[in-house]
């Protein structure tokens, strides 16, 4: 117990036997600051028992090195729900690194075996979680590899994060079917649009474009003008990567493309046919096509979390995107057609624009941006051009008179397809769209140090909304953000998020 | 299985929810005066986060690195909720290597582990439930604490380029605060320790004492030599002393220990004696 005695002689003890300390001993006021007991090296306290204990060694978990000699940047346990559990480690020589798992649940961890993810890593550390069983990967260090997931099933399992989209341009349709009771409606035309479904819940957009006006290679179907003939076959629909979980059908009602509505999930990665029977009423939920046309990017960033059951992203490498502005794309009609003269008003949706020259890359944003052309005379198509170079993504816009359709892109520019009732339109398919997917990222007003996020669901685009950047690039949080220090020399490396709440931290020191 | 804690970067992990420990680190420009300011948060639901590592400043300053940087690197953190730990990996600035510093939420308490094997270079950690947080070298091992039941679980296990095994024994080291003695009559200090001791620790051959130091002048802050006392390993439990004698206005003792594995500490006494001029007085 604690306390200060009177002894014999004079003199007085003060116990300290919970390893307090005392600052300035003046009898009969003498200070006592208990529990404190500035450095104590290799014990730790034991409160139940009142005391200290010297700490027991390290000692191998695993008996083989991952990396021999290498030193492991990154460590993380990887467990999944059907009780598979994985060690990952990440090492580095400075120059290169590598990948490593070694499963470890119900074995002793002693003779566990490390395998090689990947070899070809750059240096530094990565940020792990794990988010819907599966492991995902983002690269610290700027510059260098797009962040990865690893679906826990060997070495060849892992990829890059983001989702390709269904390319959707493969789609057949072998034949129309007499089904009895099939729902639609013989002369009518349907338009289809099937996306991918990565690791169970992040849905892809899908490659889709207008072609001539012969029907061979579009996404839709006109069925034959017989009395019976009144189910849709689909065939050659794509089948993704090992990510792919399942595929999902949309389509709208007859003769109107300005919306579809969820019509079946196919929930496999291996059925190519299927068989469409129902009838207009009988569709599911009405989705914008805007957003099933997102292309999801790989990106890279330094840290990542989880929100509201979004995977968010901080620290993102790419560089500021602006909002698109009228300066930054011109309207003009295209080759003489059906288009009759008059102003159309076009609006654009949201898109990407990456950029490989010397102008920043524009984003065209979520809320919708209203253009308008003036055809002197007869045109076949409108063309939109953005002012910058590289790639672009932006592929859905609409005449506000209900006309609505894709867009494409030839040579830079982008071409309104053909409208419903339109002539026929010649646009090239742009068919290297699949070997350089990106997506739409929210990342409007983001500076490229500063955590920010992307998100996994397209269908919920406006997670992040509440976050904004004042003139001098600080990140400003609004609403239910709170946010911890400042751009003034201080490090707080990491981002968190809760439901209503995310704290973003900033890096401008130095961090490990 | 989902991990919704989310908190994972390197700087800052979660507790639970709404609980969150984090470091900041400010650089410090000033060559001369400058110091480090790692700093360590917790912050607990909708509150302001709380410095925690007040009680370690004087520490973290000095094993930061050497100006200009006057920074203490955080390697990594993971949070062990069996024990209600955090552990960080750090960057010793004077040595280059890196040791645990260990935060005990219960007790608010730090603990110092430093590897009895420098090399040893401990960088990554992660946290797996049936092994505690476990801890990547920088030679490419996962290692964790050991348990009793372990070859030698008192000693710290490095394995060379080569991967041979070697253990070596743990050096441990307590440290009180500085003793102030305003009033010149209450000059005369004993200090004891009530330790229980353990096994002999074989690995290191030699006798059995423990080592004490202090500091026993206000003007210079020179340290005695260390003073050695015996400890009886075949007595469960010792309880050795140490008498200081003399004008002092300032006192802290320091113990430092190879010898003994497996021993405790069960308290700490501090007699102070009036002054007495033919005692020992200034």
């Amino acid at each position: 117990m604690s306390g200060i005695k009177q002894l014999n002689d004079g003199k007085i003890r003060i116990e300290i036997d919970d390893f307090g300390g005392i600052n300035a001993v003046k009898p009969p006021y003498s200070k006592i600051n208990l529990n404190e007991f500035p450095v104590m090296e290799n014990y730790y306290m034991d409160k139940l028992n009142d005391m200290l204990i010297k700490r027991n060694g390290f000692t191998r978990l695993i008996t083989n090195p991952v990396h021999t000699n290498k030193p492991m940047v990154s460590l993380f346990d990887h467990k999944l729900s059907n009780g598979y559990e994985y060690l990952i480690a990440k090492t580095d020589d400075s120059v290169s690194g590598k990948l490593s798992y070694a499963k470890i649940d119900g074995i002793d961890p002693a003779g566990a075996a490390w395998s090689d993810l990947s070899t070809a890593e750059n240096s530094g550390k990565v940020d792990m979680l794990t988010f819907k069983d599966k492991l995902y990967i983002a690269n610290r260090n700027e510059g260098s590899s797009v962040n990865r997931v690893w679906g826990g099933v060997s070495t060849a399992d892992i990829y890059d994060m983001g989702c390709p989209p269904c390319n959707n341009i493969g789609i057949t349709f072998p034949g129309d079917t007499a089904v009895t009771d099939a729902g639609l409606v013989v002369g009518k035309t349907y338009y289809y649009m099937i996306t991918f479904l990565y690791d169970n819940y992040q849905e892809s957009g899908a490659i889709i474009h207008w072609d001539t006006y012969t029907f061979a290679s579009i996404n839709k179907y006109y069925p034959y003008h017989t009395a019976t003939d009144n189910a849709i076959n689909l065939a050659n629909i794509p089948v993704g990567s090992a990510r792919v979980t399942a595929r999902k059908i949309y389509r709208s009602k007859e003769d109107d493309p300005s919306v579809y509505y969820e019509l079946t999930t196919i929930s496999n990665n291996t059925s190519t046919t299927f068989q469409d029977v129902t009838a207009d009423d009988n569709l599911g939920t009405a989705i914008n096509p805007a957003l099933l046309t997102d292309l999801k990017k790989p990106f890279k960033s330094k840290y990542q979390t989880v929100h509201k059951d979004y995977l968010a992203q901080g620290n993102l490498t790419e560089d500021l995107y602006n909002p698109l502005t009228s300066s930054d794309v011109t309207v003009a009609g295209g080759t003489s057609g059906s288009l009759t003269a008059g102003t159309y008003t076009l609006t654009l949706y949201k898109g990407w624009i990456n950029n490989t020259g010397g102008d920043k890359p524009k984003i065209i944003l979520s809320a919708p941006y209203t253009v308008q052309v003036t055809l002197t005379g007869a045109e076949d198509s409108i063309d939109i051009t953005p002012a910058v170079n590289g790639w672009c993504g932006l592929i859905f816009g609409k005449i506000v008179s209900g006309f609505s359709t894709p867009l494409k892109w030839i040579n830079k520019t982008w071409s309104l397809g053909r409208p419903i009732t339109g002539a026929t339109y010649n646009v090239t398919v742009l068919t290297d769209i699949i070997d350089d997917w990106q997506d739409l990222i929210y990342s409007e007003n983001i500076t490229k140090y500063n955590s920010f996020v992307s998100v996994s669901d397209a269908s919920k685009p406006d997670l992040f909304s509440n976050l904004s950047i004042d003139a001098n690039n600080n990140i400003v949080p609004n609403g239910n953000v709170f946010k911890i220090g400042q751009d003034n020399g201080e490090a707080i490396t990491g981002i968190f998020s809760e439901y209503n709440r995310i704290i973003i931290f900033k890096e401008n020191s130095r961090h490990q | 299985m989902d991990n919704q804690l989310g908190a994972n970067a390197r700087n800052i992990v979660q507790l639970s929810e709404g609980r969150y420990f984090f470091a900041k680190t400010k650089t410090e420009r000033n060559t001369i005066l400058g110091k480090s300011s790692t700093k360590f948060y917790l912050l607990e639901g909708n509150n302001e986060p709380v410095e925690v590592s007040l009680r370690i400043k004087s520490f973290l300053e000095t094993t930061a690195l050497s100006p200009p940087n006057r920074v203490i690197l955080v390697y990594d953190m993971a949070y062990d909720p069996e024990k209600d730990w955090i552990y960080i990996t750090m960057l010793n600035g004077e040595t280059g290597k890196t040791f645990l510093l260990i935060f005990d939420l219960g007790l608010r308490q730090w603990y110092v582990w430093y590897n009895s094997v420098t090399d040893l270079d401990l960088r990554a950690l992660a946290n797996v439930k049936d092994y505690g947080v476990i801890m990547g070298t920088a030679r490419s091992h996962v290692q964790h604490i050991s348990d009793n039941s372990s070859l030698n679980p008192y000693a710290d296990e490095y394995i060379d380029s080569g991967g041979n095994a070697t253990y070596k024994a743990i050096k441990t080291s307590l440290q009180s605060k500085v003793f102030d003695f305003i009033d010149k009559d209450f000059n005369v200090a004993q200090f004891r320790l009530l330790i229980q001791a353990g096994k002999y620790n074989s690995l290191i051959p030699n006798d059995d004492d423990i080592t004490m130091q202090y500091i026993d002048k206000i003007d210079d802050n020179a340290e005695s030599s260390p003073v050695n006392l015996p400890v009886v390993f075949a007595e469960k439990s010792a309880r050795p002393k140490l008498s200081l004698n003399g004008y002092c206005q300032r006192y802290y003792f320091r113990i430092e220990n190879l010898e003994m594995i497996d021993h405790k500490i069960l308290g700490m006494y501090l007699d102070l004696s009036l002054r007495h001029e033919t005692a020992g007085g200034k």
